[in-house]
């Protein structure tokens, strides 16, 4: 907008001041044809005739003859007679001049001039002129183009606000009411996109649901066909073999439920927070892993507990602590401990799970959480997925997941900021 | 015991009919929701294993109709389907129990029991798990070859253990199984008996798990 205004003034000065130069040229013959044609007399007496109504305005006339004289060199101007036809500049004394040589009929030449700087001064002026409306405009439209830009786009600007706003639970489609038309088809491409999504999403949630029952129901019967086996056998080679098979079994079953996890975590909408007691979610995630740290003789148990209820989206909360204590039992090597923390701090919800395991080496502390990612030389059965959870869950519920190698062991932290406590 | 067993998959129905004539108890297998509705009318069974997945119709909508007709048969939810949700649904529409697929057989018959005792005087009055086993008759416990009577404070609280093996029980949770017993629980009420259980059968009986509360252990361990 500025550099259109700059190049409109600069345009419409130029203009103007040639305009104007070319007037005062005109203005130079017309007093040449005047003398030429008589109608303008000069004198025999005064070779040199100059018009000084006005000190400012000043036009010189002068024959040229064999010496210039009169008025011209009193002006302090010098025509040399060979001078040629037509418009010429020339520096007088201490001013220059633009002159106008013409041959008369009767075979005179004359030199009508004027003084360069007066003339620069009135084209100079006309063509400010033609400046002031365009200076005095240029605010005026700014303000316009400015008010007219953000009446247009405030609609594009809510639209873009309400696209903001937009979970994978929502996907609402835009409105398109008030939108100008040249927004409107963008705004509609906007919808489709929206709904494509919308459709892929839920697709993706009958998905993971139709895998979860279609993985579970033959492991189901796998597991119970087992369990029936072992009713029929008695031999404790044959006892030995099929227990080994079960535990292939939980393996399988435990690898689904942790990809049937990370599914939901990655697509699924966040369930309503709901009113939650601390106390009761962790005794439930350590009962989950109460049946491996027996077998493995560790002592798992609660180091601090805020006996309080936390509104949280409970689902997700449960899969984040029973992951981790999960985790820490799995790692921890027999007759090690595992301590659980779950409190709130600074309206945050925090839960700790420290063990005394062999912890994770600095270098892999990022790598861990990536899905499938397992310790090089770990032994513990695992599906490698655990901590990809935990992290996307926290990434959806704005929580974050930090793991730390401490003296004696390791700790994983899980911090969330809490709407209110009950 | 007569269950009657909803489920309209193939693999799973014949898995539990022979799991459950296994356990020496009679298995009428139906593979939908109208039938089971029609199966309920004799009023024959002990408890019903109800499929929540089933053509024609949906597990909930016989367990609600089953419910609204006044019928108190004990009923657990097998299901494959995941979600918090479909688990309150389950329990809001009256069943006594709820089993996620895939699960074991000894999980099952034990739920199975757990449901059933709580109906029927002629059920199994013997509880065990692992090397623990309760009379509930003659309220003699036997542990590791150790074997005494119990009172009947001390036998409610081992036997609300015994009903959940592996599982933690926490202080509160225990009170109320005591409060249902009796009316009145003293502050330490919990561990007075817990420590008069274990001088009888040895300390390993009943395990403390830091902070959270007390179990007795499962048949196995190795939930790998």
């Amino acid at each position: 907008m500025a550099v259109v205004g700059i190049l409109a003034c600069v345009f419409s000065f130029t203009f103007a001041y040639q305009e104007a130069r070319e007037l005062q040229d005109g203005q130079l013959n017309e007093f040449a044809a005047l003398i030429d044609s008589h109608a303008l007399a000069l004198t025999t007496t005064r070779s040199s005739v100059e018009s000084s109504l006005d000190s400012d305005v000043k036009v010189v006339i002068d024959k040229l003859s064999e010496t210039s004289r009169g008025m011209s060199r009193a002006a302090g101007l010098t025509i040399p007679r060979a001078m040629a036809d037509g418009f010429h500049d020339l520096d007088g004394s201490g001013q220059s001049w633009r002159v106008n040589i013409r041959t008369l009929k009767n075979g005179e030449r004359i030199a009508v001039a004027e003084p360069s700087a007066l003339r620069d001064e009135i084209a100079r002026d006309g063509a400010m002129r033609t400046l002031v409306p365009v200076l005095l405009l240029m605010p005026v439209l700014f303000v316009v183009v400015v008010v007219i830009v953000k009446t247009k786009l405030a609609p594009l600007s809510n639209l873009a606000k309400v696209v903001d706003q937009q979970t994978d639970a929502s996907f609402d489609p835009l409105s398109e009411e008030g939108i100008a038309s040249e927004v409107l088809l963008f705004v509609r491409s906007i919808n489709r996109l929206i709904g494509w999504l919308k459709e892929a999403m839920s697709h993706q949630r009958r998905f993971v649901a139709s895998a979860a029952h279609e993985l579970r129901s033959p492991l189901a019967a796998l597991s119970l066909q087992a369990g029936n086996l072992g009713a029929t056998i008695t031999s404790p080679d044959a006892r030995e073999r099929l227990a080994a098979f079960q535990s292939g079994l939980r393996r399988t079953h435990r690898l689904v439920e942790q990809l049937l996890a990370l599914a939901r975590s990655e697509q699924a909408a966040l369930e309503q927070p709901a009113a939650w007691s601390l106390s009761a979610a962790v005794t439930e995630a350590i009962n989950v892993s109460i049946g491996l740290a027996r077998a493995k003789d560790i002592d798992l148990g609660i180091e601090k507990i805020d006996d309080i209820e936390v509104v949280v989206d409970a689902p997700s909360m449960a899969v984040v602590l029973r992951n981790l204590v999960d985790n820490a039992v799995r790692y921890t090597p027999d007759g090690g401990r595992v301590d659980v923390s779950a409190f709130e701090k600074a309206g945050e919800l925090v839960f700790e799970v420290s063990d005394t395991g062999p912890g994770i080496p600095e270098s892999e502390l990022e790598r861990v959480l990536e899905p499938f990612y397992r310790l090089a030389h770990s032994t513990a059965p695992g599906s490698g997925l655990g901590l990809s959870i935990v992290t996307e869950i926290a990434r959806r519920a704005g929580g974050r997941l930090s793991l730390a190698n401490i003296p004696g062991g390791f700790r994983a932290r899980y911090v969330q900021p809490l709407a209110r406590t009950t | 015991m007569r269950i009657l067993l909803v489920e309209d998959d193939e693999m799973i129905g014949n898995a539990i009919v022979q799991a459950l004539q296994d356990a020496a108890h009679a298995a009428d297998w139906v593979r939908d929701g109208d039938a089971a509705t029609g199966a309920l009318l004799g009023q024959e069974h002990d408890a019903m294993l109800l499929d929540l997945n089933l053509p024609h119709r949906d597990g909930l909508d016989v367990l609600r109709s089953l419910r609204t007709g006044g019928n108190k048969l004990p009923v657990i939810i097998l299901t494959a389907r995941d979600g918090v949700n479909d688990r309150i649904g389950g329990l809001d529409a009256g069943a006594d129990d709820y089993l996620v697929k895939p699960f074991e057989t000894g999980e099952l018959l034990a739920r199975l029991r757990a449901v059933t005792r709580r109906l029927s005087d002629h059920a199994d009055t013997r509880m065990a798990s692992g090397k623990l086993a309760v009379d509930a008759a003659t309220h003699i416990a036997v542990y590791d070859g150790t074997a005494c009577r119990l009172t009947s404070r001390e036998f409610a609280l081992l036997s609300a253990l015994l009903t959940r093996p592996g599982t933690v029980l926490s202080r509160a949770q225990l009170e109320q199984k005591l409060y249902a017993w009796e009316h009145q629980v003293e502050g330490n009420a919990v561990e007075v008996l817990i420590h008069g259980i274990r001088k009888k059968l040895g300390a390993s009986v009943i395990r403390n798990i830091r902070g959270v509360g007390w179990l007795v252990d499962k048949d196995d361990n190795h939930a790998l």
